[in-house]
């Protein structure tokens, strides 16, 4: 069922394509050889719809799609507007592949966003054969960090957890930290980062698990924490194996004296509809965006009810309304003839750039192309993730 | 050492649930001499029905498990009917294949309708919080109260098949089905009986499971091998080598979990299978299946 599922998304945004391409479709002009015309622009995502991380992935994808109808409803930027064909990889590198080539055949400015570290490696070489940028792409690849036709909003892993574990020892005191991270590629790079900030926080580092989807039981885990009493406990997994550990955290007494600490994962529906009375006030999150529910999301918030209504408002569709504003910002501030170098040239430009509400000022600076230089830490209170403070990224 | 005790508490916790899940699979391969690869499917699948009923129709939670087993015996039924019925005679390995089709379509369904914002927080059926503590370490009432349904239920198994006519004919067919069938016992019907009865197991482990594991469509996947290696450790063919099947894995993953890694436990675990495949393939319980050539 899956897979006819795509087959028919597939074909619908093949046809959607085709048909906007056609000579009748008489609202749009010729793009060139860049992907950009004189009235539109052209993006291209590969991105998991369906499969195993399509639930938290689509809405990153429905958040560019409503802020982008958004400012083509008022009239494109420029008079441009911005047309984002969103292709389905339900998380399998030789769809992303397929896609991938479909979209740079189009062609299309740039590879937009995309969720997950499985296509960055299938897309890079895409990208740089065409010429192609690649924008704001939310995977834990450090390669897209010093690509040179990379540009992300969304840190490393690693530096997320490196920089979140000094703020929480900066703001709340230095102590014993256990650190529980899933099992995938990186995962030596994440300890490294907060053994590091955890002695440059003269905190203690305790230990660490590396865990799997596949846990059948996490009260070992819990006990063992229990043993070694942290007053910190960083956890690196996905919501629902978060959840699971506070279930067995809680069952065995073994919360931390201080926080729970974790990423955005926790700042779902899915894992505070699970979890979030288990662990009122003594949760902290370190989020690419402002949380939902905060004043500085209300306008992205308005415009995914509007225009996508069935999309969830959480840190995964807040990400990509934010993906997609600094796009349009960008686009803003590119002299014409909007080309793929121009556009490079703004980025770089950029010095602490306001490009979203949602997001801290961004700089790209060469040759480390993350635009993002705070993090915010928000704490999970009465169910919802409410923000805190900002904190510096290392850059 | 108190954490040791702890961890073999847990264990045997988490040992039970394998084996109860384990335990359908041998019922049914017992009285059909097929393995049942839908057993966790079927788990999930009772899980969600008494999680919708419990959202839909807002009753309490003691009636919707009683709807979801209701209502998983009847698809037990069903399903029987539908997909194991037909051209029955077909052969072991094409009525195992069936049970890998039938796991695969109530996956495929469960996500189609229901898997929109997985995983959800299940009812909790017991307090969340320590029945009672040994030195430092505490002993969950959900440990508690899953080895005290098992024990019931294994109980009530031990009983059914010593002591009823119903029973005893299941065992009969287990060991001679033709002679049973020539006794004039409609083995088809004790067939859609066992799927019956397999379904309702198999429902009570998933609504056991769903509090700690969370609702989701792939909730079971962590213990089905797990599972199955508790009934290769015990014996295909016995009810009560299951029970010691589960709990050994169960004693040895947390155990081993606890001072080594949870890789390490896995290692272990399917050592521990393999060495029971090689040197005693029946299991530790089971009979050997002797066959005239």
């Amino acid at each position: 069922m899956t897979t006819l599922d795509n087959c028919l998304r597939r074909a619908l945004a093949v046809l959607l394509v085709a048909g906007m391409s056609a000579p009748g479709y008489a609202q749009t002009s010729a793009i060139n050889k860049e992907g950009v015309g004189q009235d539109r622009i052209l993006l291209g995502t590969s991105n998991p719809l369906t499969g195993p991380v399509g639930p938290p992935c689509k809405p990153m994808s429905d958040g560019h799609l409503a802020w982008f109808q958004h400012v083509n409803d008022q009239g494109g930027v420029h008079g441009r507007k911005i047309e984002n064909i969103v292709l389905d990889d339900a998380y399998k590198a030789p769809e992303a592949l397929a896609n991938g080539r479909q979209l740079a055949a189009k062609p299309v400015f740039a590879f937009f966003g995309g969720c997950g570290t499985l296509q960055p490696p299938v897309l890079m070489p895409i990208a740089k054969q065409n010429k192609m940028l690649y924008l704001f792409p939310s995977a834990g690849n450090p390669e897209l960090m010093t690509t040179p036709f990379v540009y992300s909003l969304f840190p490393l892993y690693s530096d997320q957890n490196g920089a979140v574990t000094a703020a929480t020892m900066k703001k709340y005191g230095p102590g014993k930290i256990f650190f529980v991270v899933a099992d995938v590629p990186g995962v030596e790079d994440n300890i490294a980062a907060v053994k590091a900030a955890t002695e440059q926080a003269q905190g203690s580092y305790v230990g660490d698990e590396r865990v799997t989807q596949r846990e059948p039981d996490y009260t070992p885990l819990a006990l063992k924490i229990k043993a070694l009493k942290p007053d910190y406990i960083l956890i690196l997994t996905t919501a629902a194996a978060t959840a699971r550990l506070i279930n067995a955290l809680v069952a065995q007494d073994a919360m931390p004296t201080k926080y729970l600490v974790g990423t955005l994962t926790m700042a779902t529906p899915a894992f505070l509809n699970a979890s979030a009375s288990l662990v009122n006030d003594k949760a902290l999150i370190a989020l690419p965006t402002v949380p939902p529910g905060d004043p500085r999301a209300k306008a992205c918030e308005s415009v995914l009810k509007k225009y996508s209504p069935e999309t969830p408002v959480d840190p995964f569709s807040l990400f990509g309304c934010a993906a997609a504003q600094v796009f349009a910002a960008a686009l803003e501030d590119t002299p014409e003839p909007v080309t793929r170098e121009s556009f490079q040239k703004t980025l770089l430009g950029w010095k602490e750039k306001q490009a979203s509400e949602l997001m801290p000022g961004i700089t790209f600076n060469n040759p480390r192309h993350l635009g993002a230089t705070e993090m915010v830490l928000a704490r999970i209170v009465d169910g919802k993730s409410v923000a805190e403070e900002t904190f510096p990224l290392p850059q | 050492m108190a954490l040791f005790l702890s961890a073999v508490i847990s264990g045997i916790a988490s040992g039970v649930l394998l084996a109860l899940l384990g335990f359908g699979v041998v019922l049914l391969y017992k009285a059909t001499g097929v393995a049942n690869f839908a057993q966790g499917a079927l788990a999930t699948l009772g899980a969600f029905i008494c999680y919708k009923a419990g959202t839909a129709l807002g009753l309490p939670l003691a009636v919707n498990i009683v709807l979801a087993v209701a209502a998983t015996m009847l698809l037990g039924a069903l399903f029987y009917w539908l997909i194991l019925r037909p051209k029955d005679d077909a052969g072991r390995l094409n009525l195992v294949i069936r049970t890998l089709g039938l796991q695969m379509l109530v996956l495929a369904v469960i996500e189609y309708l229901w898997a929109a914002g997985q995983p959800f927080p299940f009812p909790k059926i017991f307090d969340p919080g320590a029945a009672f503590a040994l030195g430092s370490a505490a002993v969950s009432w959900d440990s508690v109260a899953i080895i005290g349904i098992a024990v019931v239920l294994g109980m009530l198994a031990y009983l059914v098949f010593r002591y009823t006519d119903i029973g005893l004919m299941f065992v009969a067919m287990s060991e001679k089905a033709e002679i049973v069938q020539m006794l004039g016992i409609r083995t088809r019907r004790l067939t859609l009986i066992a799927w019956m009865a397999t379904a309702a197991i198999a429902t009570v482990v998933g609504i056991l499971l769903a509090p700690q594991a969370l609702l989701s469509s792939d909730m079971m996947e962590p213990y089905l091998l797990l599972a199955f290696t508790a009934v290769v450790i015990g014996g295909l063919t016995s009810l009560s080598g299951v029970w010691v099947g589960g709990i050994v894995v169960g004693i040895v993953n947390n155990v081993v979990s606890l001072y080594g890694t949870s890789d390490l436990a896995t290692f272990v675990i399917f050592a521990l299978l393999l060495a029971v495949l090689s040197f005693r393939p029946q299991g530790l319980f089971g009979h050997p299946e002797i066959e005239r050539l």
